[in-house]
């Protein structure tokens, strides 16, 4: 998780960089270190580094380093040329090491030579194979062919080792949800809950699929985690007031008749849109209209 | 493989045996040298120092006691202890510059290089150690089972009871340790023979060099004063930098030089930092907590866990949730 103090001191070495200022290398060094992905950047300012021999050699070891790192930012940017290039000076550099196999092998991967990078991997993995990163890169392959249902195998048996990768869940959740698998999806988002209960995002997607499935327990419990990202978010998130309004309108709609508890739900509907008509009425107020209409037809409908 | 291995650790032993060779004929050639210039008599003409007190000092101790400022003031050292008196001898203690040369330095000195060497050679003996699956597995159940234990309220009720019963059960949960089957360390250690020879490999880049050090400074500098700290010191420091000397009428300002051992074990880490790199920097404190941590069994956290999560109640958090997204809706109309 990039912390938003981070965030802003990424932007500005950025602006800086962009602008001439200096700090390429504090900059590029700051990318690895949050793990943020901004490959055409790094490529410009790491290749403009690697092309300055004097800047280069004043690096001393962390050369090394910034050849990998603008290397698999060339594959990022399909620019296949600096990353055989940059490959090759490390092979030559460390003749037998298996983080420069991972790079060759990632460099098939990018010109899309499947076969050749699956064995690479294969062949990587009988030597360490609890390399978390290659298992995951299969995976990135499985997904970038368009084997889905591959990818969710090796994600499946990387999680029975690895079960605390919550970046894993959440992929995992991701391609539920793109196939509609919205029970196991729901069961990826509950991990993903477990592993950071404070993060709003998590509880936003979790009630959205539990809204998905329908039935009258799981539209209360979505109304539930709508609520609590609310909360959470200090209600500046559209899409979980808008989730509360379809939620009462779903739930009265099951319930009709036999209303008990509605009332209060129907307090939170209203604040929600009251809520949300103000939200409106500040950043799009061409859009209003379309606002009240689809709140009316809600109500409406209840 | 092995015999290479046995190989390094040879000669690096012979190496640090070597050092010490030539240290000890250096050193023992300047202490007999010393001492037989400095005798008894020449120091009580120099202090004024009742007999009495001069017959506890051994006689290195006096040497000490005897140590000049750095530069060669000797006479002005006369002229000072005469001026105030014996009262503020301690205060007025200078020390040879000798000391400097021969304790001071070298002892700082030889520290660094030892640990230069002792990365040199664990680099040498470092062994790729790719960790056991069922290791791994194991530390990776304890921390999803933590979680699901810390977060347990967030998820509702029926989620929480599939997880519970997944890692609880008697049959098969992730959590459930088989009676007879937690290995003990010890007999672990004897069936795997990488497990022994890591241990070998940590005793000899940490153990071995330090007890040779520290018994090299025993023997050699034992009893000096080798440095004073420009600022006054409480009591309580005493220990700390005067380790070695029983003398409590020494201002806490001077530092012995086991002290001064000490505080190079402790204290070159940031040296080292500059000198070998940011992470290679060999931190004795660390590698000591490392030490005790060995012999950590994961049964016993697995079960340990399980126990907690057999206790753990479901409550459900988010039952209340509406009323406070209404609380904070309102607060935004408003």
């Amino acid at each position: 998780m990039v912390t938003k103090t981070e965030e802003t001191q990424l932007n500005r070495l950025e602006n800086q960089v962009d602008n001439g200022g200096g700090g390429a290398w504090d900059y590029l060094c700051l990318v690895r270190k949050l793990k943020v992905r901004r490959s055409e950047k790094v490529l410009k300012h790491g290749l403009s580094i690697l092309n300055d021999h004097k800047q280069r050699s004043s690096l001393g070891a962390d050369e090394w380093t910034l050849y990998e790192q603008v290397a698999v930012a060339a594959m990022d940017c399909h620019c296949l040329d600096v990353a055989k290039d940059c490959t090759k000076v490390l092979r030559k550099r460390f003749p037998d090491s298996k983080r420069v196999g991972r790079l060759e092998a990632m460099l098939f991967e990018a010109k899309g030579s499947w076969e050749l990078a699956e064995k690479a991997y294969a062949s990587l993995l009988e030597d360490n194979p609890l390399d978390q990163a290659i298992h995951k890169r299969r995976v990135a392959m499985a997904k970038a062919q368009g084997n889905i249902s591959v990818a969710i195998d090796w994600l499946n048996k990387y999680l029975e080792t690895f079960m605390a990768d919550h970046d894993a869940w959440r992929e995992l959740a991701e391609i539920y949800v793109s196939l509609q698998m919205y029970k196991q999806a729901a069961f990826c988002y509950e991990e993903l809950i477990l592993s950071q209960p404070t993060v709003p995002l998590y509880h936003l997607a979790y009630a959205d699929v539990l809204y998905t499935l329908g039935g009258l327990e799981n539209l209360q419990t979505a109304k539930k985690y709508y609520a609590s990202t609310i909360d959470l978010t200090g209600g500046k998130n559209t899409r979980a007031l808008f989730g509360i309004c379809l939620c009462t309108s779903a739930i009265t709609q099951i319930t009709k008749g036999k209303s008990k508890e509605e009332k209060e739900g129907l307090q939170l509907q209203s604040l929600a849109a009251k809520v949300l008509e103000k939200d409106y009425k500040q950043r799009a107020p061409d859009k209003l209209p379309q606002l009240t209409t689809a709140l009316k037809s809600l109500t409406l409908s209840s | 493989m092995a015999s290479c291995l046995l190989h390094c650790y040879l000669s690096s032993l012979l190496n640090t045996v070597a050092l010490l060779q030539v240290y000890c004929v250096k050193f023992s050639l300047f202490f007999t040298r010393e001492i037989r210039v400095r005798d008894l008599s020449s120091i009580s003409q120099i202090y004024p120092v009742p007999r009495a007190i001069l017959t506890e000092f051994s006689l290195r101790r006096i040497a000490i006691l005897q140590q000049f400022r750095f530069g060669n003031p000797r006479t002005e050292l006369y002229s000072a202890t005469r001026k105030v008196g014996f009262r503020s001898m301690a205060e007025d203690l200078v020390l040879d510059t000798a000391i400097r040369d021969w304790v001071l330095i070298p002892l700082s000195v030889v520290m660094v290089l030892i640990g230069v060497l002792r990365y040199f050679v664990s680099k040498l003996m470092h062994s790729s150690q790719t960790p056991d699956a069922k290791i791994v597995k194991e530390g990776q159940v304890i921390v999803r089972a933590r979680n699901l234990r810390a977060g347990a309220n967030f998820i509702p009720s029926k989620a929480f009871r599939a997880r519970k019963i997944y890692f609880c059960n008697e049959e098969n949960g992730l959590l459930f340790v088989p009676k007879g089957q937690g290995q003990n360390p010890q007999a672990q250690m004897f069936s795997d023979p990488n497990m022994a020879m890591d241990m070998m490999k940590k005793n000899l880049s940490m153990i071995i060099p330090q007890t040779l050090t520290f018994a090299w400074v025993n023997f050699f500098f034992s009893g000096f004063v080798a440095a004073k700290i420009p600022f006054p010191l409480t009591q309580r420091f005493r220990s700390m930098l005067q380790n070695g000397i029983d003398l409590s009428t020494v201002d806490v300002s001077y530092v012995s030089s086991r002290s001064w051992y000490f505080l190079n074990l402790f204290g070159l880490r940031g040296l080292f930092s500059l000198i070998l790199g940011e992470e290679n920097a060999v931190d004795d404190t660390q590698r000591m907590m490392q030490m005790g941590g060995f012999g950590f069994d994961p049964s016993k956290g697995l079960s340990a866990e399980k126990d907690n999560l057999d206790i753990t109640q479901h409550e459900w958090a988010l039952l209340n949730f509406e009323h406070r997204a209404e609380a904070v809706l309102r607060k935004v109309i408003s």
